[in-house]
């Protein structure tokens, strides 16, 4: 896609043999075999990863028992650990399921939690849901969009945001609702959704950009 | 630890908490209460706790499903109930725990009610609140009252006694129990729970399981959320007694991913269960064993299917497969698995603890128990409720959720998500069941319930469901896969101003085939939005696919900006507000001149549909529209600008309107504009019809109607005075005198009888709307009595009393048959109305004029109730037996509503309906003779000033195509050109900053009885520009 910048760095992969040390549960470090480069996602929800630690990858190998049946929660446990789940995480996951690449492939794809590709350091998530629908949720949609010139599902040049929409919170009752990053936000407008977003921390100019002075 | 000491302990613990001599504070910490600010609320709260009473607790409880007014917190001090306050911010909230305890002052003004023993004066008892009191918690009966992380607060109020007295049942005792209950599954279907316990139980085999499915995908529904975060356990509960009923050795909650707080709480309770003996080799000491676990879903609609479902907690692909085997038989693994939905569980656990027969005492014979409902959308009062089966939509929508927001009328209800159907408010009295729902093409689903009002396009909602359920569509069958696309587009079409009549064929025929056609309840349920929408609001797609137009001015490719698309004449509206901002006030009028002649009159008198759109009103109020266009078109006659050129006529062809009303005089109007030779027929030696007549001086000064007709006038229309077309000269005789079209606007000025007893002709003291308001206009002489009674709830009816008023009479009343809600009157009207001393008593009908020596006596009146909605949609009033009583007049003014009085063209042949209006096309308003067009309210009945001009606009632009042999339809509605490049977007959609609406100054109350002096006044400049500044210009979006 035109505009599209990589929105990874890239993360030196640990040397086989690592110290065996069991970590907190969900955290256990364990070897990972060299591979090609992997990229980390720069999106601030991720766990850090320094070159000298495990992959999230291999932290599923003894948490989990490898079988089909854990396939979906060992792919949402890489997700939280990366962001997203990169290619060779699934290669991994089929390699230690004993899985066609196929099938991991087809899982990955088919829910809506899974990401293939790196987000943003902020994700914002518009509901679509029925009562947000109706309390005008898409509004603050459309707004997003012309802000961020970028289609739901897509990241910003600048690697700020990620724009994504989900069926529903189960917060209609204070609808339109918006997520950034974990937080709810419900009862929102176009104009508060932009002044969240402008209150993070790293976000220090307008969100719009200049020419279109939406916010004065 | 034993769970009867267990037991014991949380009942002391309970008791210890409730004596406690110290304050409690519980807050709302659900996702809703966390959505709203919560977590802020709550570290203040502590913080304050902290500082005035260090001992003092701080309990987040569940949501108790008031969540309109989240953030909610409630405080108990000792030996007090707890007060709940409501839409706090953690300042506010910390000054009143603050004022609480130290001052003990409580603030009632901020608080909302209380709960428990005590009382505090003039709040109301939790569940005597108008959002409670109709409810009955049984699967809600903890949400909101106890921690939900502490399985001891769930043990303290009788939690796990159900499950306790099935395991010393035998599971075939307990689906006995179950059956007798009349539960059914509460995740949509409404399959009768025992009967598929039975079949599992039934089912040979080892290792069978048992599925709680709470991966509630319904986009608008939270019932399950609620449940799982303010009620874990109560869920739990019932999962073991379903699994002890059909034999189930291990269990799996599959939980939507989305809900990370839910998913948190039910570890944390599948870690206490198992401490405490609950779950694992021997369930109480009974022998049972059972092994739970949590799957999180990652998202997907179609795992609300059963063998989809199965499918994904096997790790694959969330897609459904053909049945049978049910899952029953062979489901997850291959073994015989149960499943169930998150509601049915909470309430298995409660029929278990207290019996059968309790639980089948609610509902109706076919739905027993309760229903939750996640309550939502455009309603004042949104929340999670609990009501009994067979609750009547309108007691859900009306009176716990207190109705419409934002004084937008509701026009439906939508229940059962992405599968269900729009139930239209008109079916208000339908009781909320399985069957009746599934009766109006609509489905119980889950409980999501939003709600929609007149701002919400009935197509629109369908596109947005189809859009879900065809992404959701999991590509297995092809009549959903490729089905619900067709369909899609189908609609996409229409909402885009490219729709054909064909295409509701179309949509009628894909939406049977898909039904029929497709693997899963998915793909059979997924027409459902479309057919409902269909059957009860066809003419929202007519208006699309015919007018092009949006009645609700929510899709976007058909206007340009809903105030204008909402105006029947399409003024540029945020054009001319932008233009007032600007300063540039002669700009603003040759706008609104484009498609409006009248600018004086309808900024006075117009009932403004556009401000009901005005997206601005969705932030705090709409900007004032009508007040604008009036001080713009003030400030243009205050000038002394040179004399208006008359257009320059171009065409030969002359055109005749009969009647000089704003419907017939727009026509003309724009006719000229087009270069047409124009006269206008009146019968009365003045123009303007009703303005001129009817309305009274105080609303709409005879100077300001005069300068509009003159501006008229000098624009080129020609207008013939005590010119009346019929017996003389008729329609007939104007077509061979030359003219090549007529337009008939001859309004509908004819009053109507009551139709009771004692109307006789000549009973001194009776009058009509419009003649009186006629004979009062024209300076006639009127004389009203001391006590007078109008009859009606309309304009005429408002117009009448404060006429009456002001004629001298001691006290106006006017009995309406109806209820406010269906007064055809503006808000401001009616307030003037009132503030000026009108009373008004709705819901009475007069029986008898009683006459005394040839004067009204005085009237004899009944007591009506509002019955079934007639074809119009307003519910019919209906007399009250035995409810007969006198009211006390010397003057009757009847305005039951007027009629058009068009026997004059009888000898025309022009066709007329039933309804002895006259028949017109409603596209070109061509009659059945050629070159004759009708519009307005001879056409329509009585109807708003702008609507008549809207149909002289439209006669006017359907006379030019016929004169010039173009026979597309016409089309009056202004479309988006571009994707419009923003230039400079409106300054602010800020909260932070809302600039109030204000009105216009009005002249003092006190002295408007005395004087017919026109009440309202314009804008001083600064204000007019202030006020158009609110503009959001949607128009640029
Ligand atoms: S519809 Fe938006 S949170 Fe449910």
């Amino acid at each position: 896609m035109s505009g599209r910048r990589s929105r990874a760095e890239l993360v030196t992969p640990a040397e086989p043999g690592t110290l065996v040390t069991p970590g907190d549960p969900g955290r256990l470090v364990t070897p990972v075999r060299p591979g090609p480069e992997i990229r980390r996602c720069t999106c601030g929800a991720a766990a850090p990863i320094r070159p000298e630690e495990s992959m999230p990858v291999a932290r599923i190998r003894d948490h989990f028992e490898r079988r089909r049946e854990d396939l979906i929660a060992m792919l949402l446990t890489i997700q939280r650990g990366l962001g997203y789940l990169p290619e060779d995480a699934l290669l991994d996951v089929a390699q230690l399921t004993k899985l066609p690449v196929s099938t991991v492939y087809g899982v990955a794809t088919f829910y809506e939690q899974f990401r293939l590709d790196p987000c943003g350091r902020h994700v914002v998530k518009v509901c679509r849901g029925t009562a947000c629908h109706v309390r005008g949720g898409d509004r603050i949609l459309r707004e997003l969009r012309t802000a961020f010139r970028i289609e739901p599902g897509e990241t910003t040049d600048d690697n700020l945001f990620t724009l994504e929409t989900v069926a529903c919170f189960g917060s209609c009752a204070l609808a339109p609702v918006v997520v950034i990053d974990d937080t709810v936000m419900g009862r929102m407008t176009p104009y508060r959704t932009r002044a969240a977003l402008e209150r993070l921390d790293d976000v220090a100019a307008p969100v719009v950009s200049e020419d279109q002075a939406l916010v004065t | 630890m034993e769970l009867t000491t267990l037991r014991r302990r949380a009942r002391r613990q309970s008791r210890a908490l409730e004596k406690s001599p110290q304050p409690v504070v519980e807050i709302g910490m659900g996702t809703c209460g966390r959505a709203a600010g919560a977590d802020d609320v709550l570290a203040a709260v502590q913080k304050t706790l902290d500082d005035v009473a260090p001992k003092g607790r701080v309990m987040p409880v569940g949501c108790i499903g008031l969540c309109y007014l989240e953030p909610l917190m409630a405080i108990r001090r000792p030996g007090r109930p707890f007060v709940y306050y409501g839409g706090l911010t953690p300042e506010r909230a910390a000054e009143i725990l603050r004022s609480s305890i130290v001052d003990d002052d409580p603030r009632p003004e901020h608080a909302k009610c209380t709960r428990g023993a005590g009382s505090v004066p003039g709040l109301p008892d939790l569940w005597d609140l108008p959002m409670m009191k109709p409810q009955v918690r049984i699967a809600l009966r903890n949400c909101g009252l106890i921690d939900p992380e502490r399985i001891e607060h769930y043990i303290a109020r009788g939690g796990y006694q159900g499950l306790e007295r099935a395991l010393r049942m035998s599971p075939e005792a307990v689906i006995e129990e179950v059956k007798a209950s009349g539960l059914r599954g509460r995740g949509g279907a409404g399959f009768p729970t025992a009967v598929k316990w039975d079949i599992a139980r039934r089912a040979p085999g080892s290792g069978k399981t048992m599925v709680c499915n709470a991966d509630e995908g319904d986009p608008g529904a939270f019932m399950d959320r609620s449940l799982l975060e303010g009620d874990p356990h109560a869920v739990l509960e019932g999962m073991l007694i379903a699994a002890y009923a059909t034999g189930a050795e291990r269990g799996f909650l599959y939980v939507r991913a989305e809900y990370p707080l839910a998913v948190r709480r039910l570890r944390k309770a599948l870690a206490e269960m198992t401490e405490h003996g609950l779950l694992g080799g021997d369930i109480l000491g009974s022998g049972f064993a059972f092994d739970l676990r949590i799957r999180e879903g990652a998202g997907a609609f179609v795992c609300g299917e059963e063998t989809a479902l199965i499918a994904s907690i096997q790790g694959g692909r969330g897609t459904p497969r053909p049945r049978p085997p049910y899952p029953a038989q062979a489901g997850l693994r291959g073994r015989p698995t149960t499943i169930n939905n998150v509601e049915t569980l909470a309430n298995v656990s409660a029929i278990m603890a207290r019996g059968a027969a309790w639980f089948a005492g609610y509902g109706t014979e076919k739905s027993r128990g309760t229903k939750t409902f996640s309550l939502a959308g455009n309603v004042a009062r949104t929340g999670l409720i609990e009501v009994p089966m067979g609750t009547t939509l309108g007691e859900i929508v009306f009176e716990i959720g207190g109705g419409a927001l934002d004084g937008r009328g509701i026009k439906a209800v939508q229940t059962g998500g992405p599968s269900g159907g729009c139930i239209p408010i008109r079916l208000r009295d339908l009781p909320v069941d399985y069957e009746s729902l599934a009766a109006v093409g609509s489905i119980m689903g889950s409980g999501g319930l939003v709600v929609m009002d007149e701002g919400t396009c009935m197509v629109d909602m369908a596109r947005y469901f189809l859009t879900f359920t065809q992404s959701e569509s999991c590509g297995k069958c092809m009549p959903c896969r490729l089905g619900t696309r067709s369909m899609l587009e189908t609609l996409e079409d229409i909402c885009g101003g490219r729709g054909t009549p064909e295409d509701l064929i179309v949509l009628e025929t894909l939406s049977e085939a898909v039904k029929k056609g497709s693997l899963c309840g998915l793909g059979q349920s997924a027409p459902n939005p479309v057919l409902s929408t269909l059957t009860h609001f066809r003419d929202e797609y007519e208006a699309h696919i015919n007018e092009k137009h949006c009645p609700a001015a929510v899709c976007k490719p058909l206007m340009v900006s809903p105030c204008q698309h909402t105006c029947p004449v399409g003024v540029d509206v945020p054009g001319y507000v932008a233009a007032i901002a600007d300063g540039d006030y002669l700009a603003a009028v040759d706008i609104i001149r484009e498609r409006n002649p009248f600018p004086a009159i309808c900024g006075r008198i117009c009932h403004h549909p556009c401000e009901q759109r005005c997206r601005r009103g969705e932030l705090d109020a709409p900007v004032s529209i009508r007040s604008l266009k009036r001080f713009v078109a003030d400030w243009y006659f205050e000038q002394d600008l040179p004399a208006p050129e008359p257009f320059p006529q171009t065409k030969e062809e002359r055109v005749a309107v009969v009647g000089a009303g704003p419907g017939g005089l727009a026509c003309a109007y724009f006719l000229a504009q087009e270069g047409f030779p124009v006269t206008v027929f009146e019968a009365l030696p003045v123009a303007g019809g009703m303005l001129a007549v009817a309305l009274p001086e105080f609303r709409l000064p005879r100077a300001v109607v005069e300068q509009e007709i003159d501006y008229l006038v000098a624009r080129g229309v020609t207008i013939e005075y005590d010119s009346p077309i019929g017996d003389d000269r008729t329609v007939d005789d104007l077509l061979h005198e030359g003219f090549s079209a007529v337009f008939i606007a001859a309004g509908a000025a004819r009053s109507r009888p009551i139709g009771i007893p004692g109307e006789a002709e000549g009973i001194e003291g009776l009058y009509y709307g419009l003649p009186f308001l006629e004979d009062v206009r024209l300076g006639r002489r009127v004389r009203v009595g001391s006590r007078v009674a109008v009859v009606g709830g309309g304009n005429v009816a408002l117009d009448s009393a404060r006429t009456a008023l002001r004629l001298g009479a001691d006290e106006v009343r006017i009995l309406y048959r109806r209820s406010r809600e269906e007064m055809p009157v503006t808000a401001l009207e009616y307030d003037q109305a009132r503030e000026e001393g009108i009373e008004i008593d709705f819901l009475v009908g007069p029986t008898r004029i009683v006459r005394d020596n040839g004067r009204v006596g005085g009237l004899e009146c009944v007591r009506m109730a509002l019955g079934e909605p007639d074809a119009g949609g307003r519910r019919r009033p209906v007399p009250l037996p035995d409810s007969e009583f006198p009211v006390e007049a010397d003057t009757v003014i009847a305005t039951v509503g007027q009629t058009p009085d068009i026997a004059f063209l009888r000898r025309d042949g022009i066709a007329e309906t039933a309804w002895q209006t006259l028949a017109a096309d409603p596209n070109s308003l061509a009659t059945n003779v050629p070159g004759v067009f009708a519009g307005g309210d001879c056409v329509t009945g009585p109807g708003m000033v702008i609507d008549a001009i809207a149909a002289g606009r439209r006669a006017a632009i359907a006379i030019r195509k016929y004169l010039t042999g173009d026979d597309s339809p016409v089309d009056v509605h202004d479309r988006r050109t571009e994707p419009a490049e923003p230039l400079e977007l409106p300054p602010t959609e800020g909260d932070e900053v809302l600039e109030p609406r204000r009105e216009p100054p009005a002249l003092d109350v006190s002295l408007r009885a005395a004087c017919f002096d026109e009440i309202e006044r314009d804008y001083s400049e600064a204000e007019a520009r202030r006020e158009a500044g609110r503009c959001l210009r949607c128009d640029l979006e």
